[in-house]
């Protein structure tokens, strides 16, 4: 496959594997795909590991195996790449804010311009008046919103979401659907979402990639023809409910398989 | 459990203000009747002659020799020698200590060239090296602040590797990903990450200091508690001796309760959920 020119992220057969207790293990064999500048792409699969990895790979955190991950280099002063984490990643020994404005400070900005930014953005988001909470005084829910933040004010043009909502109640994690579909609408940044929920992949994605389990590779890439703004909605949508049905019957038997 | 209780007592004022420690009343009368019945019991052994007074003198003989000793000078004078040389330790040695642990922590390169050294050097009597550092030093003020040096650097060499160790990935990770430069990686990963384990380094380091720092001042020349208490044990003033012990014990509970208020103050995140 050759890279697709302009495109925000070109992975060209990426494969993975790595020592496990029995053997070489496969994570990922033959991953390829592209994912244009502005577009929101979700990758489901069923559990198991390889979506951490290729996230890492793509945020430049591990080296594949083989094949290559392009992603253009951005202006001068920006990272690549902003990953919202699966597990609680804000800095315990930072307040929300301090925590928001991280990639603003990474890059340099003198810290009253920071400041207000991360306070705008965090206002915006409806946990302004946190700001000076530390992360443990926050709930899982306000965490998450605060990592969100602070990918969103890195200046990455793209950003990469590791199952973001996975370790939120059922009600929350809506809600934080919503929100992510709010702050998206406005600022409109390159997405690479992994979820094994397959209802947030759709109602959030332009495409969704569908993956295999273990080795890791994509099975189906199905573009979402739902009209944005989207919003909770739109789960209810008989087109929305059709194309999650899909695509669980594309993963079933390897979903059996694994439990 | 503490953890339930402090949440069942929150309110959306609390929510709204960062929680403040409070300052824990019932605690501090759990330890005064400790300490009443401890001087009780003291007290009442010595009357009933179950030990010698020689020995152990009765508390409030002690007590009455601790007045005599403070409104003629002694105790502060003294005291404050050994805390100076405590303090002076505690820089000297404690802040390369602290740096080199941290650096150890962060690099396993370093670790590997520098870990045995340190093992083989922390093992060392350091109270034994007083005789090498006087033959160094002469017999001034300096092999005392050099002794306590000594005993600061390890606790705080160990405190800041192992501190350095334990901060998850995900935090470097965050660090890497969002491009901060080893400065900042530093400043806001490495050195807030290990603070708490720093600074019971630092009360570890302190009371090292203090326990040699006496040890040389009873060889050394006529200064410190060090000083007091053996001079006591030399003229059979046995009473002048348990207030220098009573002076130390004081301070070690003092080095306690300024680490236990600069762990709240400084990581009030540690021990959080």
């Amino acid at each position: 496959m050759n890279p697709v020119q302009d495109a925000a992220l070109n992975c060209i057969q990426v494969s993975h594997q790595f020592a496990g207790q029995a053997g070489q293990v496969i994570a990922l064999a033959g991953v390829s795909f592209s994912v244009a500048a502005g577009e929101f792409v979700c990758i489901v699969r069923p559990s198991g590991c390889g979506k951490t990895t290729l996230l890492k790979m793509i945020a430049g955190l591990g080296q594949p195996s083989a094949g290559q991950i392009l992603i253009p280099q951005p202006a001068k002063n920006t990272p690549k790449t902003a990953m919202v984490f699966q597990e609680q990643a804000l800095l315990p020994w930072l307040n929300l804010l301090d925590n928001a404005a991280f990639g603003l400070e990474t890059r340099g900005v003198a810290k009253p311009a920071r400041q207000t930014q991360a306070q705008n953005f965090l206002n915006a988001a409806g946990i302004g008046q946190f700001a000076r909470h530390y992360p443990h005084q926050l709930s899982t829910g306000m965490r998450q919103r605060g990592a969100i933040a602070r990918a969103f004010l890195s200046g990455a043009g793209m950003l990469l979401m590791d199952e973001p909502f996975s370790a939120l109640d059922a009600q929350t994690r809506l809600l934080m659907q919503e929100e992510l579909l709010r702050i998206w609408k406005d600022h409109r940044k390159t997405v690479v979402f992994v979820t094994h929920d397959i209802e947030e992949a759709v109602l959030l994605g332009d495409r969704v990639l569908v993956m295999s389990g273990r080795p890791g590779r994509i099975i189906e890439d199905i573009r979402v023809p739902l009209a944005r703004p989207r919003g909770l909605q739109d789960r209810e949508n008989p087109e929305v409910r059709q194309l999650a049905w899909h695509i669980w019957k594309v993963i079933e038997t390897e979903a059996r398989r694994m439990i | 459990m503490a953890y339930l209780e402090s949440y069942r007592n929150r309110s959306a004022a609390d929510d709204l203000a960062p929680p403040r420690v409070r300052w824990n009343a019932r605690a501090l009368i759990r330890w005064a009747i400790t300490l009443t019945a401890l001087i009780a019991v003291w007290e009442l052994v010595t009357r009933l002659r179950l030990i010698h007074p020689l020995w152990l003198p009765a508390p409030s003989v002690v007590a009455q020799k601790f007045a005599e000793m403070l409104a003629s000078g002694v105790i502060v004078r003294q005291t404050t020698s050994t805390l100076t040389a405590v303090l002076l330790g505690v820089l000297m040695g404690g802040l390369p200590g602290a740096v080199l642990g941290l650096a150890m922590g962060a690099s396993p390169r370093l670790r590997a060239i520098a870990d045995p050294i340190v093992a083989a050097f922390h093992a060392l009597p350091k109270i034994a090296l007083l005789p090498l550092v006087i033959v160094a030093f002469g017999v001034g003020e300096t092999p005392r602040i050099v002794i306590s040096a000594l005993g600061a650097f390890f606790p705080l060499l160990i405190n800041g590797m192992a501190g350095a160790r334990n901060i998850a990935p995900v935090y470097f990770e965050v660090s890497r990903n969002y491009g901060a430069s080893r400065a900042k990686t530093f400043a806001r990963v490495i050195l807030p990450g290990s603070l708490p384990s720093l600074i019971t380094g630092l009360r570890l380091a302190a009371n090292t200091s203090l326990l040699l720092t006496i040890a040389a001042e009873m060889v050394l020349p006529r200064s410190g508690l060090g000083a007091v208490i053996w001079r006591a044990w030399e003229t059979m003033r046995i009473e002048e001796l348990y207030v220098g012990l009573i002076v130390a014990a004081t301070l070690g509970i003092s080095i306690a309760a300024i680490s236990g208020v600069l762990l709240r103050r400084f990581a009030p995140w540690h021990g959080q959920p």
